[in-house]
């Protein structure tokens, strides 16, 4: 492929993520505007709604991706409260958690507030909050606190826990995408390059995953410096 | 639970089905469906915010073809059309704060993405609405015009609120940046410094270092941000007007070029650019940079006349060097151009007159007498036509031209428009001198003349109003040089007229006092 064919490609991409954006817009209005239990009608709610929310999350992190990887990402570290932010982010997520039976609980230290992008890590955790609904059984938790001066977020479930070849800390460069499992990891790479666009000084975001935690299954941890 | 019914909703929004999805969303928190309006775009919303005080504003920040949500953001706050207090909430479609942030003087309370479903936006208001209950007092001290007040409680109501204080801190910084108190701002932005990079504090300090004519100490703050994030605009902004302020306009030129292309559509910045680049010679950037800010400013606020005939001055240098055809399609460019202003602004008579001064530049350079000449025609008989509301600049502009290109005749037929030229100052002036207020009325005369410098009525009223207070108060030595330009003005009213006399009589009355 030219370079030339590239950047009309990344232009109709833009484009047409807006598009789509709007449209999803829509359904997910209308979505909200059936009652919860549409039996008789045969429709899922839920799934639909689980669904709809995935691919919103899918389309703003392949925008966001594109420009952080050509540079055009304009970084916005602004000064949040943990317990506000995390509060957003339930009530982003709670809709598509909620019709699977899954309760999701807040930990957050109520004075605690730190600098960040605020939509790089609201992509990062929507995305590991609704790909939790396919792992947990019954409950997600949300923590956050400070730590050795940095500030960590995890998200832990109830569920099987992670593959015991993913745990540790991610590493951008080892992480493909698997065809065969159907996983792309595209969350979780996500979630590493947000990291990574976050420094202090000389330090950097990382993101772990390990199994156990309160909950005993996964817990996926962003640490911000 | 906020009490939502008495708060008035101002929807901003173009497609309907979501105007009408955020229309329920908010009238299901409570708010009465007559304190809800709904714009579909700028020029629906804005006779609206300027006839409501709005609570809270929630605009979409893509509208369509014409003026988008951050548009109209910077004609409310640049007009200050809201109060203080307002919650303006700007909606994205993606996440598209990296495409507005650092690139913008102005910014909403808060972007929310779309979509998002009632409780979230609840959440938002609930916060921002607490917030602003909280930070009242200062927002009505703004209002009134107490900045001094305002900043005093940012610190105080920062102990009471502590959560507030980092927004408050920032609010503090702004309204002392407002007061040109440079140094405390300066200190602010240092503790904000100490731990971490706050791209916005660097910016302000800075911008404080350029107020204090400190540019090299300018220049370093604004590279700092540059190496951090080479993507924050406003810093190529402040850079370049640093670097022209030092002399160097061919740095400042690169500088915006780099700005303009990360974030071009700023009309303020293009215009910026082209007045460099037309100060350093380069006239093909010139002409893209004007191209630019004419083609962005026909939705923004700050549109400016002057970026059309820079624009035409640009093209009748570049049109020297170019071929038969490029010159052809230049010439009608500029007439293009000239039309397309003439339109834009033609409520304002000084910007037809303009326009037909800078057609006659252009001509005049290429040789073009004729057509030049006919130019000049129309420019002097729209100063005819539309009188006083041509502004007096451009009229002495015209006259000087008239006068080097041998138009004596024509020239002189001006001057004497604007010695028959009257002020509604002037009416004003002589119904309060009528009833003994002389004070009063030499104030307005003050005004009626620096608007028709040439006018007679307006130049003998003033030497007629100013000599009677200096005979009741004593002479003022600076009134007395007034009154002597205004003996100047009239020295040239015909004998035959009516109030010849009179000007004899104040002139005689003014040498008694004292004056040459």
């Amino acid at each position: 492929m030219s370079a030339e064919a590239k950047l009309d490609f990344a232009v109709l991409l833009a484009s047409s993520v807006h598009d789509m954006k709007n449209s999803i817009a829509l359904i997910m209005h209308q979505i909200n505007q059936l009652p919860p239990q549409s039996s008789d009608s045969g429709v899922d709610v839920g799934h639909l709604q689980l669904e709809a929310n995935r691919l919103n999350n899918s389309l703003i992190q392949l925008m966001m991706l594109y420009k952080v990887e050509n540079q055009q990402y304009q970084s916005l570290p602004d000064e949040h409260y943990l317990d506000e932010f995390i509060e957003d982010v339930v009530l982003m997520n709670q809709p598509t958690l909620e019709p699977w039976g899954i309760e999701i609980e807040q930990q957050v230290d109520p004075e605690l507030c730190w600098t960040f992008d605020k939509n790089l890590v609201v992509g990062v955790l929507g995305n590991i909050v609704t790909n939790v609904i396919r792992y947990a059984r019954s409950k997600v938790l949300i923590q956050v606190r400070e730590r050795d001066g940095n500030l960590s977020l995890v998200v832990e479930d109830d569920g099987p826990g992670y593959p015991e070849q993913m745990l540790g800390e991610l590493q951008k460069c080892r992480m493909g995408v698997d065809f065969g499992s159907g996983s792309t990891g595209f969350g979780l790479y996500f979630s590493v390059l947000v990291a990574e666009h976050h420094r202090q000084g000389d330090r950097y975001g990382q993101v772990r995953l390990s199994n156990g935690g309160q909950l005993g299954g996964g817990c996926f941890e962003l640490i911000l410096p | 639970m906020l009490d939502y019914s008495k708060l008035r909703f101002l929807i901003i929004e173009d497609l309907a089905h979501f105007s009408s999805a955020l229309r329920s969303m908010v009238m299901f928190y409570g708010v009465p469906h007559e304190h809800i309006q709904v714009a579909k775009d700028a020029e629906q919303a804005l006779p609206l915010i300027k006839k409501t005080r709005y609570d809270v504003v929630l605009s979409d920040y893509n509208l369509g073809e014409g003026r988008n949500g951050n548009d109209i953001l910077e004609e409310v706050k640049h007009h200050k059309l809201l109060k203080s207090a307002c919650i303006y909430i700007m909606l994205t479609a993606e996440n598209s704060t990296d495409m507005v942030m650092g690139a913008l003087e102005y910014q909403p309370d808060e972007y929310l993405t779309k979509p998002f479903t009632k409780e979230v936006l609840n959440a938002r208001l609930e916060r921002l609405i607490a917030r602003r209950d909280a930070l009242l007092p200062i927002y009505t001290r703004i209002d009134k015009g107490q900045p001094l007040e305002a900043i005093k409680l940012c610190t105080e109501l920062a102990d009471q609120h502590p959560r507030y204080k980092g927004y408050l801190l920032k609010l503090r910084s702004e309204l002392l940046m407002e007061q040109q108190a440079f140094d405390q701002c300066t200190e602010i932005y240092r503790s904000l410094l100490q731990n971490k990079f706050v791209p916005w504090a660097e910016l302000g300090l800075g911008k404080c270092c350029y107020h204090r004519d400190d540019y090299s100490g300018a220049e370093e703050h604004f590279r700092k941000i540059l190496n951090q994030n080479e993507r924050y605009v406003q810093a190529y902004d402040w850079l370049a007007r640093t670097q022209r302020a030092q002399g160097d306009n061919e740095a400042a030129q690169q500088t915006l070029v780099n700005g303009t292309e990360i974030s071009p559509r700023n009309v303020r910045r293009q215009a910026l650019l082209g007045e460099l680049s037309m100060a350093n010679g380069d006239m093909a950037v010139a002409e893209k940079a004007f191209n630019q800010s004419i083609k962005v400013g026909k939705t923004s606020v700050f549109r400016d006349p002057n970026h059309y005939f820079n624009l035409s001055k640009v093209i009748g240098e570049r049109i020297k060097e170019a071929d038969s055809r490029t010159a052809k399609r230049m010439r009608s460019k500029v007439t293009t151009l000239m039309d397309e202003v003439r339109s834009d602004y033609k409520r304002d008579p000084t910007v037809t007159v303009q326009a037909h001064l800078a057609e006659s530049e252009f001509h005049l350079r290429l040789g073009e007498a004729e057509v030049s000449d006919k130019a000049l025609q129309q420019a002097y008989e729209a100063c005819i036509k539309e009188g006083s509301d041509v502004s007096n600049d451009i009229k002495e502009q015209l006259i000087s031209t008239l006068q080097q290109t041998g138009k004596e005749d024509v020239a002189d037929k001006l001057v004497q428009h604007m010695q028959r030229e009257e002020s509604i100052y002037n009416h004003e002036a002589v119904e309060l001198y009528a009833q003994g207020e002389i004070g009063r009325a030499l104030v307005l005369l003050k005004k009626a003349r620096a608007e028709k410098p040439r006018s007679f009525a307006i130049n003998l009223n003033f030497a007629q109003v100013a000599l009677r207070q200096m005979k009741q108060n004593g002479v003022e030595p600076r009134l007395m040089v007034q009154v002597g330009q205004c003996f100047k003005q009239i020295a040239v009213l015909p004998q035959n007229d009516k109030r010849y006399p009179l000007s004899q009589q104040l002139k005689a009355m003014y040498h008694k006092m004292g004056g040459k």
